[in-house]
Formats: C-alpha cells, structure tokens, sequence
C-alpha cells in the first residue's frame, strides 16, 4: 500500500476577511496517495483551484486541516518544505516564468532555497535535457511558445525534486501538438519516477488519463472514483453542466436507439469494438 | 509584432570585456568617466576614445550597431555645437555672418565637450552592450550594497528589476494588442487635438493597467509557489566570478589614471 | 465573394534583424454568409491573417478585397473596413475598460459617431442578440460579471458595429463547457438566422466543425489545405502533421469504414454520426 501523499481532514475555506464570503470550500475529506493521477473537473466557480493551492500552502484552511506527507499547511515553518514537495503549474504559461532566460527560470527555485550554484547548474542541465529544452537554454521567454513556456514551467518544478505535481487547467492555452506533448511529459512522469499529478481540467478526454477522478461542486465533493465511473456516468455530468468523454456521450445516444451497448465505455476503442461485436463479421 | 528595444540591449560573444566581471566593469566604467572629467586636451580625449574603440573593435560587436546607439544624442551633440559655435566668446574669429560670429574658442570648447558626450555614451553602451541583464542587475545590485546599512532593500530591488527586465516584451506586445482590438471598435488614436487624443488613451491604459496588475497578481503567486520569500537570502546559478582579468583590468586602468595626471593631459 | 486576399504576405518588422514573415503568399475567398474556420498551430499566422481582413494589419505585399473592392483604395475604404468587418481578438473581456455594461458596448457606436438616441438603440439590440438582457445588465460593471456573460459582452461589443461579417479569435478558449456551448449556439444563431458571415480562428476544430462550411488551414504562414471539413478529413496525415485533430465521432465512423462496414464518413455531428451507426444496424436487421 503505497504513503499517503496529500491528506484534507473536514477542509473549509472561505475567501474574504475572516472568510465571511460564501464558502469556496466546504468539508473535503480526501486522501491522495504516492504515485497517483488524479483529475478534479467541475463547473466553474466549484472550488477547483482554491483546492489546488491549499496543497503547496498558497491558501491555508479556514477550517480543518491539510497535510502534505504529514506537514500541516496551517505550520508556516512547514511552507518552504511543502512547496518544493508540491509545485504548481497555473493556467497562464506567460506568468509563471521570472526570469529572462530558461535556464535562469530553471533555476529560481533553487535558488530560493539555496542550492549551491554548482549543484544548480547541474541539475538546471539535467532538467533542460530531460524536458528537450536544451537548444533553447538561453532563450528569453517571451520568445517560446505557449507549450515551450510550461514545459520551462515543469522543468523548474521538476529540478526541486518534487513529489507531486499541480496542474489548473494546463493546457487551456496550448495548441494541440503543446497539449498532447504536454499531457505525455506528464504521463510519463507519473509512471517513470512515481510523481504524483493532481491536475485540473475541463476536458473529459484529459481526465480519463488519470486513474481517479474527484467531482467538485459549490466546494463540496459531489463524486470521487475511477474515470470508468465518473466519466460515464453522464447523468451526475450533465447535471452539472459537464460533459463525459465523446465514447460516453456517443454510447448514450446510441443506446437510446436502443443499441445493446454495455454501460461504463469510456474510451473511443472500446465503444469501435462493442459496436462491431454486435454487428456481424465482414 | 515583436518589438525592437535594441538600445543597449546585451550583445552576446565573448571578447575581453564579455568576459569580465560585472561589477568590475561598473566599477571601471565609474572610473573611466572620472578620468574623462579629469582630462583637459585633445590628446587626452584622443587616448581614451581611442582606448574605447580597441575595446569596442575587440568585442566584435557592428560598428553600425554602436552608431545607432548614439543616435538618441545627436540633436544634443547638434545643439550644444550651435550653442558653443555661435554664442561662445573669445579667440581668433574664424567666421563672421553679419552680426553673428564664430570664435576659435568657441569651437574648441564645443568640439571638446561633444567628444566628452561621446565617450560617456560610448563607454556606458559598452559596457550595457557586453553584459547579460542578469550581471548587470547583479552588479547593480552589490554596487548598492552599502545602502543596505539604511535599509534599502537592495536584494528586492534587484529580483525587481529582473522582473521588469523579463516583462518589458511581453507588456509592449500587449498593449499593441489592446490597441488593434480598440482600433477593430472603431478607436481613433491618432487624430484629433491633444486633448481629444489624452481621452482616447483610456481604452486603452485601463486594460493594460488591469492587466499588470493581473500579472503581477499571478507572478507573485508562482514565485511564491516555488519558494520565493521576500527578504530571504537566495544562491545563484551563474555566478559572475573575479578573476585575475578583473583585477588586471583595474590595476591598468589605475596605471592610466596616474599617467594621465602625472602627465597632465 | 466577400472578404478575398491575393497573395498576401505580412512581415513584420521588415528591415530588421528581427523581420519575420508571418504570412507568405495568401490567397483566399469568403463568400458572404458562410461559416469558415481558419486553424493550424500556434504560430502559423492565423491572427495576423484575420486581422487583415479589417484593415487593422497592412499587407507587405499582396492585397485585400473587401466586396472586391481592394482594402486601402478609395478615401473611407479603411472606415468602411473596420465597420463591415468586426473582430473579435482573443479573451475579448481583456480589452474591457468602461464602468458600465451600457458604456463598454457603447464604445464601438460612439466611435462611428452615432447621435445618443442610436446608440442607445445599438447597444440594445447587440445585447438582445447576445442573448443578454439589456435591462438588467446596462448599469452593472463588466469587470464583475461572470467568465461566459463577459465573452457575450465583448462580442456584443463588436456586434454592435452592425458588421456583416464577425471574425473571432479563439472564441471559447477559457470557457468552461457551459458557457462554450452557450457561445456555439450563438455563432450558429448569428450565422444561419441573422446571415452574418462569421470566421472563427481556433486550434479546437473539432469543437465547431459542425457548423463550418470551409476550413482553411495554415502552417508557417502558408495556406496548405483549404475545403469543406469533410474533404479535409480525408487528409488526415496532412491533418496529422499540422497537429488539426478531426472530431472523435468522425474518428469512429472512419474506423467502422476501415473495418468494411458500408457507412458515410462525412457526418458532421455527433447526431448524425450515431444515426449513421444506427442505421447500419438497421440494415442488418432487414
């Protein structure tokens, strides 16, 4: 059984003085284990973000209690520490890179906590390699594209050694070829080096990547479970304004023209191969 | 669409003066200009442009660039050389237009105090020319150091300026963008008397002030995110080291320096 | 024919170091009424190509016809330009600048130099097109409205111009799945009932090509592939390589065809992509 990672015990959170406003979160129990890849969707306004940012300590609860590998957010001691475990990537690629060249973005942040300049340009090397950014080392941001520019954004995670990765909305403003390049950097981060993603988004075909999906709405839990469950279930879906995947929505709408079709198809190849199974072999 | 803030901006190579230090290089800078100050004849002016101009030659850099540079000072070269030429007393007259006259000293002085304009430009370019931002904002920043005893929040200053620094292409892109939009809406930023043109600038200073500001709001947040704290003492990736170059370079220009005097050019 | 380019090229910052060219040899035609879809990926010049089309970018080279007339000659063709062809730049609600609901639609109107009265009865009717009410919203700040009813204001913003024909820039990118939906049935809305023609500029084919009757695809500044979706479709390496992905139902058609099922692969809609899956059933039921 792998470490409990992230841990929210009964979270609230309102914004405001005092949080007077309405709350943004209410009562979010959850555990995130090492190694897992979950996708938290909702309807705007439903808390996604601000749950986000309680996991590397840019927001502290209001009520109840966060905990990153067993560090309490509500600690300030604990922040430098919970952060370079927890990196965030935002939604605006362009502002989140400091500095003027990629290497020297690369390096912010450990900078801040210190590093050895030695040890931060190796590991600077190392990252720009891993992430293919090497040509671009010495390139100003405003040069590169939007999927350069939260690539730079991973790399300058990456190089403090982090745990867990947070995404909102990372690919909003990629072109294709960024998001696709973008999701399987991801993908394989998580599988190869066991990093843990927590990744924020409104397409249904970008949270079937992950292995867990966490519904919110109005800052209350509305589902947690596997895409299987989640994504296909379009009733919860579509109450809320959202969307399964397009294998879900188009399985619906067969089997209401009464297609014996199984329940729970989530990707494309499994509803091509439901569908020619029922049809007669050519 | 991309803009061209060419002026000043970092040439790379790796010529001699590339490759000193930062703060040395302010530090000689600051003493090149006393030393120009210092400096009384033609001979003197000779030297010192002379020496800037090996340096400039050494750093490979297009002379066309550097000339573009001084640019910005020609109507100022121009005008002091009137105002010297025509206005200045003294000497031989070398020039009479009815009851204007142009004097020998006059034109002495004026040529002298170009030169010196010049130079300051020449050697402040340089040096700008020859040094990552990043160095730059670095050697600014030990420069300021002693401030610190008063409180001055030097380090601050410092990542503040790197800001600006990286933001700089980014606002400017932007606020042409605002522009086309406002322009697709039928805004004029063009025509009309002064005051009608001032009006006209809100559409477009209020959404680049909105967002700034939302910039600034979501920077700060992922600075903070990857473990920025205000005050707190950070490392850096490229050190800017000394090396015997820098002091070699120091112990020249002071040998200079004490020729120069002694001479008394 | 409504808006055509002849082989426009665009560099920008010509003469310096910096010169790029953004656009190379484009030619094209929009025909009045039509819903076209212009893509390709980010950097391919598909912005500064729409943003000729109203004058706001002069060619380097080449032209711009407007009617057939070209953009530029004649005294007001330019005015005449920006009035006929509205665009909508990227995150619209970014431009947003007036206290008021009322004002910031107003602006388009007040600029074109309209008496109050028309104004008035401008900005009220691109809000009613919009789908907002006018009433209620008029007097509330734009900066406080939700992300969806900002984009409609900005659009109704340009709408309220009178354009015949509306260029938008990446329309629904930041919306949630909502306020997108909310935004197609207003392009649709504008198009077949109202006849504006409308070009949409967006890297998300597949998210209006439903309603697309021309897509145009650029890449490096070229214009490499231009058709109905359908004909497009069926270059899907081309597509592959430029990074356009066709929507998934066609996907799905394609791989029943591959697998030599007798099915039309040039369905558009989803609906129409299952009612072709359900009709093969039928088939073999009889």
């Amino acid at each position: 059984m792998a470490e409990v990672l992230l841990e929210t015990k009964a979270l609230s959170f309102a914004y405001g003085e005092e949080g007077r406003n309405r709350p943004a979160l209410e009562d979010i129990n959850l555990k995130v284990l090492q190694g897992e890849y979950v996708a938290i969707i909702g309807p705007s306004g439903s808390g996604k973000t601000t749950l986000l940012k309680h996991f590397n300590a840019l927001l502290t609860p209001c009520r109840g209690q966060v905990l990153v590998k067993g560090l309490s957010t509500a600690e300030k001691a604990n922040h430098p520490e919970i952060r370079r475990l927890c990196g965030m990537i935002f939604q605006n690629p362009d502002n989140q890179l400091v500095a003027n060249t990629v290497e020297e973005d690369v390096a912010f942040g450990l900078e801040n906590y210190r590093v050895p300049p030695a040890e931060i340009r190796s590991r600077v090397a190392e990252l720009l390699k891993q992430m293919e950014l090497e040509d671009l080392a010495r390139r100003p941001p405003h040069l590169l594209s939007g999927g350069q520019k939260q690539r730079v954004a991973i790399a300058g995670i990456l190089a403090m050694r982090p745990r867990c990765l947070l995404m909102d909305e990372p690919t909003s403003m990629l072109d294709p070829r960024g998001r696709r390049e973008l999701l399987e950097t991801v993908q394989k981060l998580n599988r190869e080096q066991g990093i843990t993603v927590l990744h924020v988004t409104h397409y249904p075909e970008e949270a079937a990547l992950a292995r867990r999906v966490l519904v919110l709405e109005g800052g209350r839990l509305a589902a947690d479970g596997p895409p299987r469950e989640i994504l296909t279930d379009l009733a919860l879906l579509h109450s809320l304004g959202l969307r399964g995947t397009a294998a879900a929505e188009m399985a619906a709408f067969l089997r209401e023209a009464d297609l014996p079709l199984p329940p729970k198809l989530l990707g494309q190849d499994e509803l091509v191969e439901q569908i020619c199974s029922l049809l007669p072999a050519i | 669409m991309k803009p061209s803030i060419t002026l000043g901006q970092y040439f790379p190579g790796s010529s001699l003066l590339h490759r000193l230090n930062a703060r040395f290089k302010l530090l000689l800078l600051l003493l090149f200009l006393v030393l120009l100050f210092l400096v009384e004849t033609f001979a003197g002016l000779g030297l010192l442009l002379g020496l800037l101009l090996l340096l400039a030659a050494l750093t490979r850099i297009p002379f066309s660039y550097l000339l573009r540079g001084l640019k910005p000072i020609f109507y100022i070269v121009v005008l002091t050389l009137i105002v010297y030429f025509f206005f200045s007393r003294g000497g031989v007259v070398l020039l009479r237009l009815g009851p204007v006259t142009v004097e020998s000293q006059g034109v002495v002085q004026g040529l002298f105090i170009v030169g010196r304009l010049v130079i300051i430009v020449l050697a402040t370019m340089l040096v700008t020319l020859t040094t990552t931002p990043l160095n730059l904002t670095y050697g600014l920043e030990s420069f300021l150091k002693p401030l610190r005893l008063v409180k001055v929040p030097v380090a601050e200053i410092a990542v503040i300026m790197t800001i600006a620094l990286r933001f700089i292409p980014t606002l400017m892109e932007e606020s042409q963008r605002i522009m086309k939009a406002q322009e697709a809406r039928g805004a004029d930023f063009e025509s009309g008397s002064l005051w009608r043109r001032a009006r006209a600038m809100t559409p477009l200073i209020v959404p680049l002030f909105v967002s700034a500001f939302r910039r600034a709001d979501e920077l700060a947040l992922a600075m903070e995110a990857r473990g920025y704290r205000v005050g707190a003492e950070r490392t850096r990736m490229h050190q800017d080291p000394v090396t015997a170059r820098d002091w070699l370079a120091l112990l020249f220009l002071a040998l200079l320096f004490a020729g120069i005097v002694i001479a008394g050019i | 024919m409504f808006i055509a380019t002849r082989d426009l090229t665009h560099t920008y910052m010509p003469g310096t170091p910096f010169a790029t060219q953004a656009l190379k040899g484009v030619n094209l035609t929009i025909e009045r009424g039509s819903f076209c879809a212009v893509t390709g990926p980010s950097g391919s010049g598909k912005s500064t190509l729409v943003q000729h089309f109203n004058g706001l970018l002069r060619p380097t080279s080449g032209q711009v016809l407007l009617e057939g007339r070209p953009l530029g000659e004649g005294k007001d063709s330019l005015r005449r330009a920006r009035r006929q062809v509205g665009l909508v730049f990227q995150l619209p609600e970014q431009q947003f600048f007036a206290e008021t609901v009322f004002d910031e639609v107003a602006f388009a109107p007040r600029n074109l130099g309209l008496d109050p009265a028309e104004v008035e009865k401008a900005v009220e009717e691109s809000l009613e097109q919009v789908g907002l009410d006018p009433k209620e919203l008029r007097e509330r700040s734009p900066f406080h409205l939700s992300a969806g009813q900002k984009r409609l204001v900005a659009i109704a913003a340009v709408l309220a111009l009178k354009p015949q024909a509306l260029v938008l820039d990446e329309p629904m990118a930041g919306l949630d799945p909502a306020g997108e939906r909310n935004l197609f049935d207003l392009l649709r809305d504008l198009n077949r009932r109202r006849g504006l023609t409308v070009v949409v500029v967006t890297h998300r084919l597949e998210e209006i090509v439903s309603l697309v009757h021309r897509v145009y695809v650029l890449e490096e500044g070229s214009l490499i592939m231009e058709g109905s979706p359908e004909e497009l479709f069926r270059r899907r390496e081309e597509l592959d390589r430029v990074g356009v992905a066709p929507p998934p139902w066609w996907e799905l058609l394609r791989e029943l065809a591959g697998k030599g099922y007798p099915v039309n692969t040039s369905a558009l809609t989803r609906e129409e992509a299952c009612r072709e899956i359900i009709s093969l059933f039928k088939g073999e039921k009889r």
